[in-house]
Parts: structure tokens; sequence; C-alpha cells
């Protein structure tokens, strides 16, 4: 069990480090509390915020699914950062690093951490519209290819927390992880658990020894902790698991137990619907319009480099409603999908008062800011679109 | 040593060499690219256009990368067809758009003589004291003083504090310190607050007869004013005026050009510094249009870009 647990732990790990490093992929496309930070302004205006795309609801969603179904298993599964931070321990431990015990009291205050870290995030990133855990998250830090708002913080915080991995099992999945917060309900009425068969069990304690959650599984009928990862360690340890002293699996009701194998099914469904949504269901992260949509509407899309966030995407638009020698007459809607390197956008115009030669001059060319008495040079380059014979950057 | 170490330190050693960059290809293409658009810029202060266009190109294709060299290339193609139109523009509304525009271009890559001659011509269409006032700024940037007196005297009882303001720098640099007095005390009526402009011309008649605070004191008013993205440009522009030049030697120098401007600006980094952008709370919505001031970088609020566009 624990070795199938370290090769799934071992192939999002990897999945991960290859889209960003080799793929060069944007990771926070990909991050399910990026949903949970962009929600409000979604709502609120219909576009997503810095470089976000409507994939992290889409993954949000896929994590809440595995939440009701499987209680925490992303936690236990398929988070880098509980990957690394459970590897470090167990590496440590390996080589003699004493843990530091933490007793249950001191446990059950620090697990309330959390809520107030997910509180101070949410309204601080509604309130100035902006990524704000950025600075401090150590998956941003571990992610980001040092990435555009790094900052000391993020090292300091990320530092701190692979120092206290190598004392403590997974401090940061247990005790300030804001996502964790978010989980925690969903966690709480989770479908699956651990069940213990106090007539087959020995009280030899193994199990709750072995809970990297510190829950006392050798004191309960079940485990319907929020906070359990099912890691099924308790079930690994347990020196009667051949009388079932402990199995995981659904309610009683629904059947006495079911295998890992079945967990890593159901985690990988609702993943892999998700990540067929993004393809399939490629909603913009950014729309504007301008005026009503005539009978006939033409569309032209683009490729374009340096379209890496909602304030370029603005840009982009503020080039397309220009009032100077280039403008597009007519009605304008911009779709785009901002994001590092080549970003997609969709541009739909009135035919009859604009063409697509119009608008991508619009998008490339220089404009004169009346107001404030400058020409503005265009940071974007459209692919495949090279009026000056520069080539592409 | 085994074969298989012997092929290992191969594979290696062979990545290696391949994962050596050729320093030298590189910096050389930098240089090349770096010598062109200087060259290119130098040309465009002497109003050849063709040449510079060509150096500014010759830069991007060497360094595509660089988006300074790439911007500017294309800033000047697209000036150039602007030109190209300018003088059959029927429409007096484009037309005087147009030349406000290429104005613009001209003054920030000092090409005073064209700044001068379009100038001229909407003085000539419109004669109004704002075209005056730019035609006789562009004037005094030639040390045209005679004609800049002649042209700001042409307005009357139109005279507004900069055009006074302008003559009075005409008429110091002139040696008629006693007039360029008498206006210098005409320029800023009381309880009007100085735009940027008029504080930089209060600031040079100052200087030029010889009231060196009262000039400090204008021209950190001007620089307060100016939006940060400009500020430093600015300072150097000041440090570079003659008429500032007992300003720039005396005590008080380094305190003026140590003023920060007071304004709030949208300085849309594109993502790369949202946190200290004072605008990230209205990016890309409607919001405070105060976020942003005239000037800033695009990508501040759309309140901001609509207040503007009234």
């Amino acid at each position: 069990m624990k070795t199938t647990r370290r090769i799934v732990q071992l192939a999002f790990l990897l999945l991960t480090l290859i889209g960003v490093f080799t793929l060069r992929g944007n990771a926070e496309r990909w991050c399910p509390f990026g949903g949970v930070e962009a929600i409000y302004g979604y709502i609120n205006e219909g576009n997503m915020l810095c470089s976000l795309g409507v994939s992290n609801f889409y993954i949000l969603a896929a994590v809440i699914v595995i939440t009701i179904l499987l209680r925490r298993a992303f936690c236990g599964y398929m988070c880098p950062i509980g990957t690394v931070s459970e590897w470090l321990r167990s590496g440590a431990k390996r080589v003699g690093v004493p843990g530091i015990p933490i007793p249950g009291r001191l446990d059950w205050v620090l697990r309330w951490l959390k809520y107030p870290v997910l509180a101070v995030i949410l309204y601080f990133t509604y309130k100035t519209s902006e990524l704000i855990f950025r600075g401090f998250d150590p998956c941003y830090a571990l992610l980001s290819r040092h990435g555009e708002d790094i900052t000391v913080w993020s090292y300091t915080v990320s530092g701190s927390i692979v120092v206290l991995s190598l004392l403590v099992v997974m401090p940061f999945c247990r005790w300030f992880c804001p996502l964790a917060a978010v989980m925690h309900l969903f966690s709480k009425f989770g479908f699956t658990r651990i069940k213990r068969d106090g007539e087959a069990c020995v009280d030899c304690g193994l199990c709750a020894k072995s809970c990297p959650m510190a829950i006392p599984v050798d004191k309960v009928e079940q485990v319907t902790e929020a906070r359990c990862i099912s890691c099924m360690n308790c079930v690994q340890v347990c020196p009667t698991k051949k009388k079932g002293a402990l199995v995981w699996g659904p309610p009683r009701m629904f059947g006495r137990s079911w295998s890992q194998g079945a967990l890593i099914a159901i985690m990988l469904f609702p993943l892999t619907a998700a990540v067929v949504a993004v393809y399939a269901f490629p909603m913009p992260s950014f729309v504007k319009i301008r005026g009503e949509a005539p009978a006939e509407v033409a569309q032209v899309e683009l490729r374009i480099h340096n379209l890496t966030c909602r304030g370029k995407a603005t840009s982009l638009w503020y080039f397309l409603e220009r009032d100077d020698f280039t403008a597009v007459p007519g009605y304008l809607r911009v779709e785009a999908w901002p994001g590092p390197g080549v970003a997609q956008a969709r541009v739909l115009y009135d035919p009859s008062m604009a063409d697509e030669q119009l608008i991508k001059d619009a998008i490339v060319e220089p404009y004169f800011d009346a107001d404030a008495n400058f020409w503005r040079p265009s940071p974007f380059v459209i692919e495949g679109y090279d009026p000056l014979g520069l080539g592409s950057p | 040593m085994s074969i298989r170490t012997a092929s290992l330190s191969l594979v290696l050693a062979a990545a290696a060499l391949f994962a050596i960059p050729a320093p030298s290809a590189n910096a050389a293409e930098t240089a090349n690219a770096s010598k062109s658009y200087e060259h290119g810029a130098a040309l465009l202060a002497d109003a050849d256009f063709d040449g510079a266009l060509e150096a500014y190109a010759a830069a991007a294709k060497a360094e595509p990368d660089n988006q300074v060299y790439r911007q500017q290339y294309s800033l000047l193609s697209r000036v150039m067809k602007v030109r190209a139109g300018f003088e059959q523009q029927k429409n007096p509304v484009v037309w005087d758009r147009t030349a406000i525009a290429l104005r613009a271009y001209y003054e920030a890559n000092k090409i005073y003589g064209e700044a001068m001659e379009v100038d001229w011509q909407r003085h000539e269409r419109t004669g109004t004291p704002e075209t005056a006032v730019l035609l006789a700024e562009s004037q005094l940037r030639l040390d045209l003083n005679e004609e800049t007196v002649e042209l700001l005297d042409e307005l009357g009882d139109d005279q507004t504090p900069r055009a006074a303001a302008l003559k009075g720098i005409a008429l110091a640099r002139m040696g008629k310190m006693d007039a360029a007095k008498m206006l210098a005390g005409e320029c800023c009526p009381e309880g009007v607050k100085p735009d940027p402009a008029l504080c930089f011309d209060l600031a040079r008649l100052s200087s030029l007869i010889g009231d060196q605070e009262p000039a400090a004191k204008m021209l950190v008013c001007c620089f307060e004013q100016t939006v940060p993205s400009q500020l430093g440009a600015m300072k150097t522009s000041a440090e570079e005026c003659g008429d500032l030049s007992k300003l720039v030697a005396s005590d008080l120098s380094e305190k003026v050009w140590s003023t920060q401007s007071a304004i709030k600006e949208s300085g849309c980094s594109g993502g790369t510094s949202c946190g200290s952008c004072p605008s990230r709370g209205t990016c890309g919505s409607g919001g405070d249009a105060k976020g942003c001031a005239t000037g800033g970088a695009k990508g501040c609020s759309e309140e901001e870009h609509d207040h503007k566009k009234k």
C-alpha cells in the first residue's frame, strides 16, 4: 500500500515537474487553490486574476469531488507539497534525524491556524484583485521557475517548511495549508473512511503512531476526521489486518472494504474529467465587449506573444479600442487566455466595418495616446504576422 | 576504468560541450545591435528618417528578442507612414490630431526642427494662444529668441501664463532682464496652481533672472506633478536645460533633483510586479479613476480610460 501510494505520488510529482520545467507550462493554471482565489473576481467581473484560467475551476471542482468521495486523498496522493513534505520527513528519519513529537493539544491548536490563513488570503485577494498569496506560497516558489511575484518571503516560507518537514510529518498540510481549510467541510462528510473492527483489534496503537495526520485511529470505530488523507498507513501497519481489524471503504451499508486500487481509480476519474473539460470547454479567462453584435459576425483566432496576464489583456483591449489612425470601428468582442509564452486570443468583429488586417494592425502597431501626449508602442507580436519583416521573437 | 564509466564520461563530456553557449557570437550580435540602435537614434535626431529606420531595423533583426529595438523600429515605421499621409490630409480634425501626434514624437526624439515646422503649420491654420505657446516652445529650443518675442507679442490680451513665461525666457536670454522680471511677476496669478509645464517654464525664467530659490520651488512643483514613469526623463531634461544651468550649479540642486512624484501611477508590468502596482485593485475592471494617472501605462482601470476619453 505504501509502495503503491509512493508510486502514485511520484507519478504526480514527475508530471508536475516535467510540465513546469521541461514543457514550460503554467503550473498556476492547474492549482485548485487558484480556483478558490479567482472565484469571487470571476463572478463579479467575468475575468480571471493575473494569469489564472478556467482550468483552475475545473481542477478545483475535481478536487472537491475527490474530497467528497475520498476525503483529503488529494493531499495524500497528488499534491506536490504534500509529497515533498512527507518524503523529507521520511528521508530524515532514515538518516537518523529525530522527529519532534507534537503533543495532541498543541497539534489541535495548530490545526486551527489554517482557517485564519485562508481568511486573510481570501480577504486580501478579493480586495486587491491580485494573487496576494504568491509572495508566500511554497507551491509558487517551487513551481514558478523564480516567477514574477517571487519575494524573499517566498523562499523564507518555503525554506521554513522544508526545515520543519525534516522534523515533523507534513506540517504545512496539517497546520497552514489554506486549501486544506477549504477541503475541511467536504472531507468531514467524506464518503469513504477507515473502519476499525473493535473485536479484531488488539489495541497495539501502531495505527495511531503511523498516522501522518496524528489521528487516534485506535480509539475510534470509523475515521471520519476531516484531515484523513486516506494514505492507509494505518491499515498497512496493523498486525491483524488479515483479520480485517482495519479496512478502508465506504459506509457500512455500502459494503465492507475497497482496495487501494479502487481509491486510485476513483481519484483519477474526476481528475481526467477535469483535464478533458479544460480542452473540451475552453472558456476564456478574459472577455471584453463593445457594442451590440450585428447579424453577421466574423472572428479571427490569434496566437500572441506577451499576452501574459489580465493587465496585458486589458492593454490588448485598449489597443483594439484605440481612437487613432488604426481605429477598429463597430462591434468588438475579445476573448483571451493570457499566459506565459504564446497566448491565445479570439477577436470577433463586424465584417462590414473592419477586417482581419485592421484587427491585427490595431494590435501590433503603436498608437498615439492624445490624453497622455505620447506614443504607446505595442508589446504584442502576433504569431505568423510580421508586417515589419523582423521575424518572430 | 570500465567501459561503462568511460562511455558515461564521454556522454557527459559531449553534453557539457553542447551545453556551453557560444559567448563570443551572442556578445558580438548584441554589440552590433546596440551600435545600430545608437546610430539610428543619432540619425533620427538629425531628421534622417530613412537612415534611422534602416539602423533600427538592423538592430531589431540582430537582436529579435529585444523589445526596445523592435518597438522603436515599429514606432518609427508608423510615424513615417503617418508623415507620408500628413500633408494630403483634408479633414482638419484628423490633420490636427496627426500634427499633435507627430509633434509629440519629434519632441521625444529631439527632432526640434521638425517639431517647429509642425508647430508653424498648426499656428498658421488655427492661430490660437495654445498653438502660439507650442510654437514658442519649439523656437526657444532652437534659440530663436527674437522670433519668440515677436510671436508672443501678437497675442496681446490673449496672452496665457505660459506665453508670458516663455516670452520672459526669450527676453532674459536676450539680456532684457527688467522686462523679463516684470513678466515673471505676471505669470502666475494668485490662487492658480500651475501645471507641470508652466512650473517648468517659470523655473527656467526665475533661474535666468537670477532668482534661484523661486526657480527651485517651481521645479520641485513640476517634478511632483510629473507621473513617476516620466519623472526620470523630466529630470534629465531639466538637468540638460541651459536655462537652468545656474540652478543646477547651485546648492539647491541636490534637494530639487531628489524630489519624487506625488502622483500614483499604474505601472502595468504585465504581471512582473503586480504586487507593487497601486492600481492592482482595479486592474482590468471598472474602478477608481484616481488609481491611475494620465501618462500611466495602459492596463489600469476602465473607468480611468473612459474618463480620459471624455
